[in-house]
């Protein structure tokens, strides 16, 4: 066998390692290039039999269209194709980052797992090392061309999606991900001839979780947001990416842009070739740049780096008041636990990365042009803090920490469950570091989401609630990782555990939402059928109404206190008993635990 | 009197044997070795009696008090050295035993004098402000080996105390546990499969093979039964392991 492929049959081994992938080895690739095959045959077919049976009667039905049907060239553009471009500029986003988050992650693990010397010492040349390292990586373009199939299934709803199309879409994907993978491979190559140490490779895990954080939360906000296409971004090789698809769909490079009730006209920044000449450049460019880089490496010249010893004689002030603040002797497990946490970079970078939501979120909204009216933001603002950001917020905070509590615990769990009171101390201590954590932490976020969301409303109350739904959702996830406890840094159990967190904070999180908010809202609630009725009135009177009954709405005081206080009363005592038997919970089961 | 006495102590993981029928006794004051080859069951032994983890069937006693229904108090008498070496490893030397008796409600002013000494003795004073995480095995052991006699228990499990340590240290620590067994009555538990360290330590040693107990007596007791020259012949005899010489040969 051939050294390269030994190197890439020995990559696909170490990343089916696990219990279930394991079983997946010898069918993944073939199920993964059968699934993609069936999903480019079956979208076009979909697309055409769905663009007839619905778009072509909307169309007809549409009179905002009326201007568009007087051009027949404009006909089919009768609805808004900068929809296919902001999912070309997601799916071009994924294929080119995927892979090099993917990649690189995989190396900061391997440097602790596999031992360099086993490499070093066997007679391999740096070209299998990369060639090996690229073709297991190449398992990753059906996966994107899988996701993105998906993510185009709403295109297909409401465009025409040909063979044509799909194959110009596949072409462009791939292009992007072969650069994303090769890329990927050159930094995983030097990542190992250099052998990040200690502190590097923190920072180096920290700047991840920041690029992945921005790009999850860029693409959420792209996704769920109302707004059209952004301008200036023309550089970006995502929007090279949009571009082609944008062409693959509409067959222009003219977007049509339905902002409020209008359809307007915008070309596309850069066109679809000259976006496809662009793609192919940087691929062309990455793969020259490689060789050369190639041709330099020498694994003989790898030298190992060198740890600095950390002494630490005194204790700072921060751990100095946490000590007083406390009983002992929780106070001591409470700034040991916080001391493991806080002293590697990684786990700070990763917590702290959570202000990157609303900054990417406030970015983005200064980047767009928004299709939304300066009355409705009030309603927009109330809905998304209290609704999605607040869940976001409330359940990503404890998140960030819980899961590195328990694995920074791994060897140390059956001496802390050895000692009298270990068990029950550690739990409380758990619930003490998340919130000292979270506490400060939600008072910045709930700033810059109000920041982000336009300075709209009083903060006050939201950051009351907030900080509440912060001490719910910590207690129950130290509840659902006491229960389900996962050492490993990564793997499927911290998914699953993620989805039990996110589903029992949701439950209980917008359970306390509704009662608290429900009393303060009836009126906006009344008058919600007027306003959606209203939205059918020509313009601009519709938008004068909406405006007026929305501020009239939101700034009427409401008169049933009692069923204010109720609500709230009965909000506060549901996030009581959820913290109280998740605590009671964890205990238990940790005491249970046995490995 | 018995430090320790099993009654058919079980443990099952799901359908998997731990231990089966253990019935052990421990005298007080006793250096007790406990041996058997790898996954035989003896941390799962350790962990039982230190109330770490619940008995399927069964009970024990330890130092006089149940571990099922006195588990406070046993864990207040008895330290441990776990098999693993896990420590906080961003926690300095002096942070992590600070920690460690905390736990055991050790007087803080006891506390700081204990870890002075036991850095001291362990030869760790100079590096007791370092993260532990630039420790080496054998310093990590030495520090575990510290945070079990921080809170001076009455019954000291040590599951394979010279695991990673080197010669001089693995010296130090057959004469620490000498010496304190025989100026302190405090009783070891030593499980190990370094036959000469049961040797040269345990008055009386059990041998554990697949969770059941095959034998129990004193070193030159059990030699005298299986006339072997050593403990290693007695163990290998009782355990049923032989290498194969064909094996060797293909080797």
């Amino acid at each position: 066998m051939p050294s390269w492929l030994a190197v890439a049959r020995n990559e696909y081994r170490l990343m089916m390692s696990g219990k279930v992938t394991r079983r997946l080895r010898r069918v993944l690739p073939i199920l993964l290039v059968s699934a993609v095959a069936a999903m480019a045959m079956a979208l076009p077919l979909a697309s055409r039999s769905l663009f007839l049976e619905f778009r072509i009667r909307g169309y007809l039905e549409d009179t905002l269209t009326l201007p568009l049907k007087l051009d027949p060239a404009l006909l089919f553009f009768a609805v808004d194709t900068s929809y296919a471009w902001k999912m070309g500029a997601l799916t071009g986003t994924l294929a080119f980052l995927i892979p090099i988050f993917a990649a690189i992650g995989r190396q900061l693990e391997e440097v602790e797992v596999v031992s360099k010397d086993m490499v070093l010492s066997s007679p391999l040349k740096p070209v299998h090392v990369l060639v090996g390292e690229f073709i297991v990586n190449l398992l990753m373009l059906p996966v994107i061309l899988l996701v993105s199939t998906f993510m185009f299934i709403p295109v297909a709803l409401s465009l025409y999606l040909t063979f044509q199309a799909v194959a110009l879409i596949f072409v462009a994907l791939t292009l992007a991900s072969l650069t994303g993978i090769w890329v990927a491979v050159l930094i995983s190559t030097y990542l190992f001839t250099c052998e990040p140490m200690g502190k590097v490779k923190s920072a180096l895990k920290a700047l991840l979780v920041i690029l992945g954080v921005a790009m999850g939360t860029g693409i959420i906000t792209l996704s769920t947001s109302t707004s059209a296409m952004p301008s200036g971004l023309w550089f970006l090789p995502p929007v090279w990416v949009a571009s082609v698809i944008h062409f693959a769909v509409a067959q222009s490079n003219i977007a049509v842009v339905k902002l409020g009730f209008a359809y307007f006209l915008v070309p596309v920044q850069p066109d679809g070739w000259t976006g496809f000449t662009l793609l192919l450049a940087l691929f062309a460019f990455s793969f020259i740049v490689g060789a050369a880089y190639l041709s330099r490496i020498k694994f003989t010249s790898i030298v190992e780096g060198k740890e600095e010893t950390l002494i630490i004689k005194k204790e700072n002030v921060f751990y100095r008041t946490i000590r007083k603040a406390f009983p002992s002797p929780l106070n001591v497990m409470v700034v040991s636990q916080l001391k493991e946490f806080t002293r590697k970079t990684d786990n700070v970078t990763r917590f702290a990365s959570i202000i990157i939501f609303p900054l990417v979120i406030l970015f983005m909204n200064r980047m767009m042009q928004s299709d939304v009216t300066s009355g409705e933001l009030s309603m927009l603002f109330l809905s998304s803090f209290s609704g999605f950001y607040f869940v976001l917020a409330g359940v990503a905070l404890p998140l960030m920490i819980i899961p590195y509590i328990f694995v920074d615990s791994k060897d140390i769990l059956w001496m802390i469950k050895k000692t009298p009171k270990g068990t029950r101390l550690l739990v409380y201590s758990m619930l003490a570091e998340a919130l000292i954590l979270s506490v400060p932490m939600s008072i910045v976020l709930a700033l810059l989401f109000y920041l982000a969301m336009g300075g709209i409303g009083n903060p006050a109350p939201l950051l009351a609630v907030l900080l509440f739904m912060v001490c719910v959702s910590t207690s129950i996830a130290v509840g659902v990782y006491a229960s389900r406890p996962i050492f490993k840094e990564k793997g499927f159990g911290h998914f699953v555990n993620f989805t039990i967190t996110f589903i029992a904070t949701g439950i209980v999180v917008s359970a306390m939402l509704v009662l608290l908010v429900t009393p303060w809202v009836l009126n906006l609630i009344a008058i919600a059928p007027l306003l959606q009725a209203v939205s059918w009135l020509p313009q601009p009177t519709s938008i004068v109404i909406r405006q007026t009954l929305t501020y009239v709405a939101t700034s009427v005081t409401p008169v049933d206190v009692p069923l204010q206080v109720t609500g709230t009363a009965a909000s506060i005592i549901l996030g009581a008993i959820s913290i109280y038997i998740s605590v009671k919970r964890s205990v238990r089961k940790l005491e249970l635990y046995e490995g | 009197m018995e430090a320790v006495k099993t009654f058919n102590l079980t443990k099952f993981y799901g359908f998997r044997v731990g231990v089966e029928n253990l019935n052990l006794e421990v005298l007080s004051g006793e250096t007790f070795g406990f041996l058997g080859p790898n996954g035989s069951g003896k941390t799962t032994t350790v962990r039982l009696l230190n109330c770490i983890i619940r008995p399927t069937s069964g009970g024990a006693k330890v130092g006089g008090y149940d571990i099922l229904s006195e588990s406070e108090v046993v864990k207040r008498i008895t330290g441990l050295l776990p098999e693993v070496p896990g420590v906080y490893e961003r926690l300095t030397a002096r942070e992590f035993l600070e920690f460690m008796g905390s736990l055991y409600d050790v007087p803080s002013a006891v506390l700081k004098r204990r870890i002075a000494e036991l850095l001291d003795f362990f030869e760790l004073g100079d590096r007791a402000d370092e993260l532990l995480e630039g420790f080496s095995k054998g310093m990590k052991q030495k520090v575990l080996l510290a945070s079990a006699f921080i809170h001076d228990p009455e019954i000291v499990f040590l599951d394979e105390p010279t695991s990673g340590l080197d010669p001089i240290s693995s010296r130090m620590v057959k004469d620490l546990v000498k010496m304190l067994a025989s100026e302190t009555n405090k009783t070891f538990f030593i499980c190990t499969h370094i036959l000469p360290l049961a040797e040269e330590l345990c008055e009386r040693i059990a041998i554990i093979d697949r969770g059941r107990l095959k034998e129990v007596g004193s070193p030159d007791e059990l030699k005298e039964k299986y006339g072997a020259k050593n403990l290693e012949e007695v163990f290998l005899q009782v355990t049923g392991r032989n290498v194969s010489r064909d094996m060797i040969e293909w080797v």
